[in-house]
Protein backbone atom coordinates (compact mmCIF):
# COMPACT_ATOMS: atom_id res chain seq x y z
CA UNK A 1 0.00 0.00 0.00
CA UNK A 2 1.66 3.52 -0.49
CA UNK A 3 1.66 5.83 2.15
CA UNK A 4 0.50 9.45 0.60
CA UNK A 5 -0.23 11.50 4.16
CA UNK A 6 2.93 13.25 5.63
CA UNK A 7 2.79 11.20 9.23
CA UNK A 8 1.62 14.06 12.28
CA UNK A 9 4.24 14.53 14.99
CA UNK A 10 3.77 16.04 18.00
CA UNK A 11 6.89 16.43 20.38
CA UNK A 12 8.27 18.38 22.82
CA UNK A 13 11.29 19.32 24.73
CA UNK A 14 14.81 21.02 23.67
CA UNK A 15 15.74 17.70 21.63
CA UNK A 16 12.21 18.13 19.48
CA UNK A 17 13.03 22.29 19.68
CA UNK A 18 16.12 21.17 17.25
CA UNK A 19 14.51 18.74 15.62
CA UNK A 20 11.81 21.61 14.55
CA UNK A 21 14.81 23.85 13.95
CA UNK A 22 16.65 20.76 11.37
CA UNK A 23 12.88 20.68 9.58
CA UNK A 24 12.41 24.46 8.99
CA UNK A 25 15.91 26.35 8.74
CA UNK A 26 17.15 24.85 5.23
CA UNK A 27 14.06 25.24 3.37
CA UNK A 28 13.15 28.76 4.96
CA UNK A 29 16.92 30.75 5.32
CA UNK A 30 17.39 32.80 1.86
CA UNK A 31 13.74 33.10 1.13
CA UNK A 32 12.25 36.57 0.44
CA UNK A 33 9.39 37.85 2.31
CA UNK A 34 7.54 39.89 0.03
CA UNK A 35 3.99 40.33 1.50
CA UNK A 36 2.70 41.22 5.13
CA UNK A 37 -1.00 41.44 5.97
CA UNK A 38 -2.36 42.19 9.74
CA UNK A 39 -5.93 40.48 9.97
CA UNK A 40 -7.40 39.73 13.48
CA UNK A 41 -4.38 39.82 14.76
CA UNK A 42 -2.98 37.38 12.76
CA UNK A 43 0.48 38.79 11.60
CA UNK A 44 1.22 37.15 8.32
CA UNK A 45 4.34 36.87 6.72
CA UNK A 46 4.24 35.31 2.89
CA UNK A 47 7.82 34.41 1.84
CA UNK A 48 9.29 32.23 -1.22
CA UNK A 49 7.72 31.53 -4.42
CA UNK A 50 4.59 33.71 -5.03
CA UNK A 51 1.48 30.97 -6.08
CA UNK A 52 -1.86 31.30 -6.87
CA UNK A 53 -4.05 30.72 -4.68
CA UNK A 54 -6.81 27.57 -4.62
CA UNK A 55 -9.91 29.36 -4.00
CA UNK A 56 -11.44 31.22 -7.48
CA UNK A 57 -12.47 34.03 -4.81
CA UNK A 58 -8.68 34.87 -4.57
CA UNK A 59 -8.02 34.84 -8.34
CA UNK A 60 -4.91 36.72 -9.21
CA UNK A 61 -4.08 37.65 -5.62
CA UNK A 62 -0.43 35.24 -4.93
CA UNK A 63 0.11 33.58 -1.34
CA UNK A 64 3.92 32.61 -0.09
CA UNK A 65 5.10 29.12 -0.45
CA UNK A 66 5.59 29.58 3.04
CA UNK A 67 3.58 31.21 5.17
CA UNK A 68 3.92 32.61 8.72
CA UNK A 69 1.52 33.08 10.93
CA UNK A 70 1.10 34.86 14.26
CA UNK A 71 -1.95 33.12 15.54
CA UNK A 72 -2.88 36.46 17.69
CA UNK A 73 0.23 35.75 19.79
CA UNK A 74 1.62 38.89 20.92
CA UNK A 75 4.69 39.84 18.69
CA UNK A 76 7.56 42.48 18.81
CA UNK A 77 8.97 43.92 15.45
CA UNK A 78 12.60 45.82 16.00
CA UNK A 79 13.77 47.73 12.96
CA UNK A 80 16.54 49.91 12.68
CA UNK A 81 14.37 52.71 13.55
CA UNK A 82 11.75 51.33 16.10
CA UNK A 83 10.19 48.93 17.88
CA UNK A 84 6.71 47.83 16.72
CA UNK A 85 4.58 45.85 19.24
CA UNK A 86 1.31 44.31 17.97
CA UNK A 87 -1.21 46.17 20.41
CA UNK A 88 0.53 49.75 19.67
CA UNK A 89 -1.92 50.40 16.65
CA UNK A 90 -4.78 49.65 14.59
CA UNK A 91 -4.80 47.03 12.46
CA UNK A 92 -4.11 49.18 9.29
CA UNK A 93 -1.51 50.92 10.71
CA UNK A 94 0.06 48.05 12.37
CA UNK A 95 -0.03 46.50 8.88
CA UNK A 96 1.58 49.59 7.32
CA UNK A 97 4.51 49.62 9.72
CA UNK A 98 5.08 45.56 9.76
CA UNK A 99 5.66 45.77 5.58
CA UNK A 100 9.28 47.23 6.37
CA UNK A 101 10.27 43.53 6.43
CA UNK A 102 8.84 43.26 3.08
CA UNK A 103 11.53 42.48 0.42
CA UNK A 104 13.77 41.13 2.66
CA UNK A 105 15.12 38.08 3.51
CA UNK A 106 14.83 35.54 5.99
CA UNK A 107 18.36 35.55 7.67
CA UNK A 108 17.61 33.56 10.83
CA UNK A 109 15.43 31.59 12.36
CA UNK A 110 15.04 30.04 15.77
CA UNK A 111 12.74 28.62 18.91
CA UNK A 112 14.25 29.58 22.57
CA UNK A 113 13.64 27.36 24.95
CA UNK A 114 11.71 27.23 27.94
CA UNK A 115 9.93 30.36 27.01
CA UNK A 116 9.37 29.48 22.99
CA UNK A 117 9.89 32.29 21.71
CA UNK A 118 10.18 32.71 17.88
CA UNK A 119 13.05 34.67 16.31
CA UNK A 120 12.95 35.57 12.63
CA UNK A 121 15.67 37.95 11.51
CA UNK A 122 15.92 39.51 8.50
CA UNK A 123 18.21 40.99 5.67
CA UNK A 124 17.25 44.25 6.28
CA UNK A 125 18.91 44.52 10.02
CA UNK A 126 15.17 43.53 11.34
CA UNK A 127 13.85 41.18 14.14
CA UNK A 128 10.54 39.57 14.50
CA UNK A 129 9.75 38.27 17.67
CA UNK A 130 6.36 36.40 19.07
CA UNK A 131 6.17 35.98 22.15
CA UNK A 132 3.66 33.57 24.02
CA UNK A 133 2.35 34.24 27.19
CA UNK A 134 0.60 32.47 30.15
CA UNK A 135 -2.51 33.77 28.97
CA UNK A 136 -2.15 32.27 25.19
CA UNK A 137 -1.70 28.95 27.24
CA UNK A 138 -5.63 29.45 27.94
CA UNK A 139 -6.74 28.91 23.86
CA UNK A 140 -7.05 26.13 22.57
CA UNK A 141 -4.92 27.97 18.97
CA UNK A 142 -1.31 27.15 18.43
CA UNK A 143 1.54 30.01 19.30
CA UNK A 144 2.07 30.31 15.52
CA UNK A 145 1.84 28.37 12.37
CA UNK A 146 3.92 27.75 9.44
CA UNK A 147 2.68 26.80 5.92
CA UNK A 148 5.22 25.16 3.94
CA UNK A 149 5.47 23.42 0.53
CA UNK A 150 4.61 19.90 -0.53
CA UNK A 151 1.20 20.63 1.38
CA UNK A 152 3.16 20.83 5.14
CA UNK A 153 2.06 22.59 8.19
CA UNK A 154 3.22 23.41 11.17
CA UNK A 155 1.63 24.16 14.37
CA UNK A 156 3.68 25.58 17.41
CA UNK A 157 1.59 25.76 20.90
CA UNK A 158 0.45 25.90 22.94
CA UNK A 159 3.21 24.97 25.62
CA UNK A 160 5.99 23.76 24.16
CA UNK A 161 4.78 21.06 21.99
CA UNK A 162 4.34 20.96 17.94
CA UNK A 163 3.12 19.07 15.16
CA UNK A 164 3.77 19.08 11.03
CA UNK A 165 1.08 17.22 9.39
CA UNK A 166 -0.71 17.96 6.07
CA UNK A 167 -2.39 20.93 5.44
CA UNK A 168 -4.58 19.73 2.78
CA UNK A 169 -6.30 17.34 5.02
CA UNK A 170 -9.17 18.80 7.30
CA UNK A 171 -8.89 18.52 11.07
CA UNK A 172 -10.60 15.28 12.25
CA UNK B 1 -7.46 39.43 19.45
CA UNK B 2 -7.46 35.28 19.84
CA UNK B 3 -11.37 35.37 20.28
CA UNK B 4 -11.29 36.67 16.66
CA UNK B 5 -8.56 34.04 14.94
CA UNK B 6 -10.55 31.25 17.44
CA UNK B 7 -14.00 32.51 15.26
CA UNK B 8 -12.36 31.87 11.93
CA UNK B 9 -11.07 28.55 12.71
CA UNK B 10 -14.08 27.56 14.40
CA UNK B 11 -16.23 28.26 11.20
CA UNK B 12 -13.68 26.68 9.18
CA UNK B 13 -13.77 23.87 11.08
CA UNK B 14 -17.50 23.77 10.99
CA UNK B 15 -17.24 24.03 7.22
CA UNK B 16 -15.01 21.06 7.04
CA UNK B 17 -11.85 23.24 5.67
CA UNK B 18 -8.28 21.86 5.64
CA UNK B 19 -5.44 24.00 7.28
CA UNK B 20 -5.09 25.51 4.04
CA UNK B 21 -8.09 26.35 2.81
CA UNK B 22 -8.69 27.93 6.63
CA UNK B 23 -5.26 29.68 5.52
CA UNK B 24 -6.67 31.35 2.50
CA UNK B 25 -10.32 31.74 4.14
CA UNK B 26 -8.76 34.30 6.35
CA UNK B 27 -6.62 35.80 3.50
CA UNK B 28 -10.20 36.65 1.62
CA UNK B 29 -11.77 38.18 4.80
CA UNK B 30 -8.66 40.57 5.12
CA UNK B 31 -8.88 41.01 1.52
CA UNK B 32 -12.69 42.06 1.58
CA UNK B 33 -11.89 44.48 4.41
CA UNK B 34 -9.15 46.22 3.03
CA UNK B 35 -11.58 46.42 0.01
CA UNK B 36 -13.95 48.08 2.08
CA UNK B 37 -16.31 45.80 3.31
CA UNK B 38 -16.19 45.33 6.53
CA UNK B 39 -18.20 43.60 9.18
CA UNK B 40 -20.83 45.14 11.81
CA UNK B 41 -18.44 44.22 14.77
CA UNK B 42 -16.04 46.45 16.79
CA UNK B 43 -12.97 47.67 14.71
CA UNK B 44 -14.89 46.78 11.50
CA UNK B 45 -14.63 43.12 12.06
CA UNK B 46 -17.27 40.43 10.96
CA UNK B 47 -19.88 38.77 13.78
CA UNK B 48 -19.58 35.08 14.01
CA UNK B 49 -22.40 34.88 12.18
CA UNK B 50 -21.26 37.09 9.39
CA UNK B 51 -17.93 34.82 9.16
CA UNK B 52 -20.14 31.77 8.60
CA UNK B 53 -22.15 33.42 5.65
CA UNK B 54 -18.65 34.27 4.23
CA UNK B 55 -17.21 30.72 4.46
CA UNK B 56 -20.59 29.59 2.71
CA UNK B 57 -19.75 32.12 -0.40
CA UNK B 58 -15.97 31.30 0.01
CA UNK B 59 -16.75 27.70 -0.34
CA UNK B 60 -19.69 28.32 -3.48
CA UNK B 61 -17.59 27.55 -6.43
Amino acid sequence: MTRTSTPRMSTRGATSIDKLHRLIQPGLIGKKCWKVIFNCGDLSLHMGARLPYDNPKMAGERKGEWILGTCGTRWVLITPTQTLRSGDNDEVTAERKAKAIENSRIVGFGVSVPDNVLLLDFSNNCRLLVIPTAADAKYDLPYWELFMPDDKFIAFGPGAVWSCRRSDVPAT
Amino acid sequence: MKDDIKNVNDIARRHKMSPKERREFGDYVHKLKRSGHYGSAERGDFTYKELGQLAKEFQRK
